[in-house]
């Protein structure tokens, strides 16, 4: 890259690939003889089967071993100019994996020699032929579809242990054995193992010799009954995915502890969480966690400075009470067993409520609200009556979303708002004082057609399923 | 009346000489943005001008437009009480770079990564170098070339090895 005699040098070259995908990068080796020796140099890696191979193919031996072979060549070339490596990511998935244990090995054992900062591993063998089959995001795909074979997993060579430099380490879908001499990475700042098999010793003694630790991410890992983290004096963030019941216990004292979700996939017994060492708690979001009325106060009133709390899916708690002047946002999101919620909270900036039941309330919240019931059946005036309610406390109701399933239902009840149904009764139905209705917009589910949708009624039954918003004016 | 030191030191003027010998004042508050800067500052060598070779007089002009607009006057002492206001103030500051960015011709925003990286800007550095990066996405390798003034010195047979032996990049 000239300009007018100047010369851009290899660092900031490196720099800007450093914001370019890898196949980018790799593209640019052919610019020139110069750019050709700066990909060699470029101390980013980033290897993944899926550059070779479409998510969608059928696994195919010889691209694969072109792969492998693309990736050893690289790194062996790189390791000779005897610079250190920034980040070295490995993804692989597929049921041929365990033939190149080794050459994996040889890698983590190049990179760690070559001070790795960055290490970044992806190597869950499944054992469908498709790449897509692989378990990409344990959000969206239940843990339970993939069958593991734990005795099969990749198991991290020892000279992990002794990679002083990094910085970070991700490892997805492989084993941590016990290290045979201690464990220190004085420098590392994250730290996620997803899907890995451990054990509570194991992930203990990582926290207390990692003096640097701010983040921490521990998701979907086998082999921990007991999860403990002491000692973990700057750890500022983390997140705890579990499922089913392996997991009995959480005693977590981190003093700088400011974010920390606890996500429970499949939960069925109820489990001990301590969290009462963690006094600087800003953030807390609870999953699927099944605590009672009791254990769930006991817990949040140990952190004086919590200012966001979000609760979904925690169907023991019936009855929430509590006060804060801290608090400035609160979410509560289908949490089914959920009757009564009691709550002082007169800073809040934002409050929002969804569930299928309207709870028995008395919110001290003067924010905008965001509120959306899934009734499941036709409304009644029982039902407008307990929302009436509910909504009656807020001074400002910024979204109120209800969703109903039955769209004749829907419609008839519409049409004939004219109707004086109520005129003799003295409690009026929902629909009393509606003055006007008009479809507002229409977003259909999955990839059906858009409908023609205007503001007229009268095609309201045809419309494709969707979510249908509508404009109401009382 | 006694004022307390930090403030004098605050309000102390830095003199940068670009290439084409221009000088131009800039705050101590806000020349410690520039790694260089801030370490000779340290050390206590910036009396009278400092010499930036490798810097030319629009491209400094634009360097401190940058370190002034990300420079707070007081951090310590403001409180920023609402979440909203912190993140309104970050998505503003985001616009106001990637303007800053835009509006640079090709040359301009070359000679900025050059400055930067001598000045050691970190945060400019890397917002110019991602601004580049996203002019090369979408491009093929000739007009990369072009668009950086690159000569190919690889005969044909040459490029067409390497194009496949990196297959996977290319197709």
């Amino acid at each position: 890259m000239n300009i007018i005699g100047l010369k851009i040098m290899d660092f900031i070259i490196h720099h800007i690939m450093s914001h370019l995908p890898a196949k980018k990068v790799a593209q640019t080796s052919i610019l020139s003889k110069r750019w050709s020796s700066l990909w060699t140099s470029f101390p980013i890696f980033d290897f993944d089967q899926t550059y070779f191979q479409g998510l969608h193919e059928v696994w195919d031996k010889e691209r694969f071993y072109t792969f492998m072979n693309f990736v050893d060549a690289s790194l062996l070339r790189f390791c000779k100019l005897r610079f250190s490596v920034q980040k070295f990511r490995l993804s692989i998935g597929h049921p041929g994996i365990d033939g190149s244990y080794s050459l994996i090995d040889n890698w983590i054992g190049l990179v760690v020699e070559n001070e790795v900062k960055t290490l970044d591993l992806n190597l869950i063998k499944h054992k469908a032929s498709m790449l897509n089959s692989i378990f990409l995001d344990s959000l969206d795909s239940p843990p339970q579809t993939i069958e593991l074979d734990l005795y099969v997993l990749y198991t991290l060579p020892q000279t992990i242990f002794s990679a002083k430099s990094l910085t970070t380490l991700k490892l997805c879908g492989c084993k941590l054995d016990h290290p045979s001499g201690t464990i220190s990475f004085p420098f590392l700042k994250e730290l996620s193992l997803d899907k890995v098999f451990v054990n509570e010793q194991m992930v203990q003694e990582l926290i207390r010799e990692c003096p640097l630790l701010e983040n921490l991410v521990f998701r979907y890992c086998w082999g921990v009954k007991r999860f403990c983290v002491s000692n973990a004096l700057k750890l500022k963030v983390m997140e705890i995915f579990t499922y089913y019941d392996e997991v009995e216990c959480f005693k977590i004292a981190a003093p700088s502890l400011e974010e920390c979700t606890l996500w429970f996939e499949k939960r069925m017994r109820s489990c001990v969480i301590d969290m009462t060492k963690c006094p600087s708690l800003n953030y807390f979001n609870l999953v699927g966690a099944n605590l009672t009325d009791q254990q769930f106060h006991n817990i949040v009133s140990k952190f004086p400075l919590l200012e966001n709390l979000y609760l979904c899916l925690c169907n023991f708690l019936t009855n929430v009470t509590f006060s804060s002047n801290r608090l400035k946002k609160l979410e509560f999101d289908n949490c089914y067993g959920l009757k009564v919620i009691d709550i002082d909270t007169p800073n809040l900036v934002s409050f929002s409520y969804h569930s299928d039941q309207i709870p028995i309330s008395s919110i001290n919240a003067p924010c905008p609200w965001e509120v959306g019931f899934d009734s499941g059946r036709p409304l009644d005036t029982r039902w407008h009556l307990n929302l009436k309610d509910f909504l009656g406390t807020s001074k400002q109701i910024k979204d109120l979303c209800i969703y109903v399933k039955s769209r004749e239902w829907l419609y008839d009840e519409l049409r004939k708002r004219d109707a004086k149904c109520c005129s003799s009764h003295s409690i009026k139905c929902w629909r009393h004082d509606l003055k006007d209705c008009k479809i507002d917009g229409f977003t259909p589910y999955g990839d059906a057609d858009n409908a023609d949708i205007d503001d007229s009624m009268i095609k309201l039954p045809k419309i494709p399923s969707g979510v249908l918003k509508f404009h109401l004016v009382w | 009346m006694s004022t307390p030191s930090s403030s004098v030191f605050s309000y102390r003027v830095l003199k940068l000489k670009s290439s084409d010998g221009e000088i131009f004042e800039v705050k101590q508050t806000v020349a410690v943005q520039s790694g260089v800067l801030k370490q000779m500052m340290e050390d206590g060598c910036t009396e009278g001008e400092i010499p930036l070779n490798n810097v030319d007089s629009p491209t400094l002009a634009k360097i401190i437009e940058w370190c002034n607009k990300h420079h707070d006057d007081d951090v310590e002492g403001r409180v920023l009480s609402q979440e909203k206001e912190k993140e309104k103030e970050k998505a503003d500051m985001k616009r106001w770079e990637s303007e800053f960015i835009d509006a640079l011709n090709r040359d301009e925003l070359y000679f900025l990564l050059i400055g930067s990286n001598y000045m050691n800007i970190k945060e400019l550095l890397d917002c110019a170098a991602q601004k580049v990066a996203g002019m090369v996405k979408g491009k093929t390798p000739e007009a990369i070339r072009e668009m950086f003034n690159i000569q190919s010195d690889f005969t044909e047979e040459e490029e067409k090895a390497i194009r496949k032996e990196n297959q996977w990049a290319f197709n």
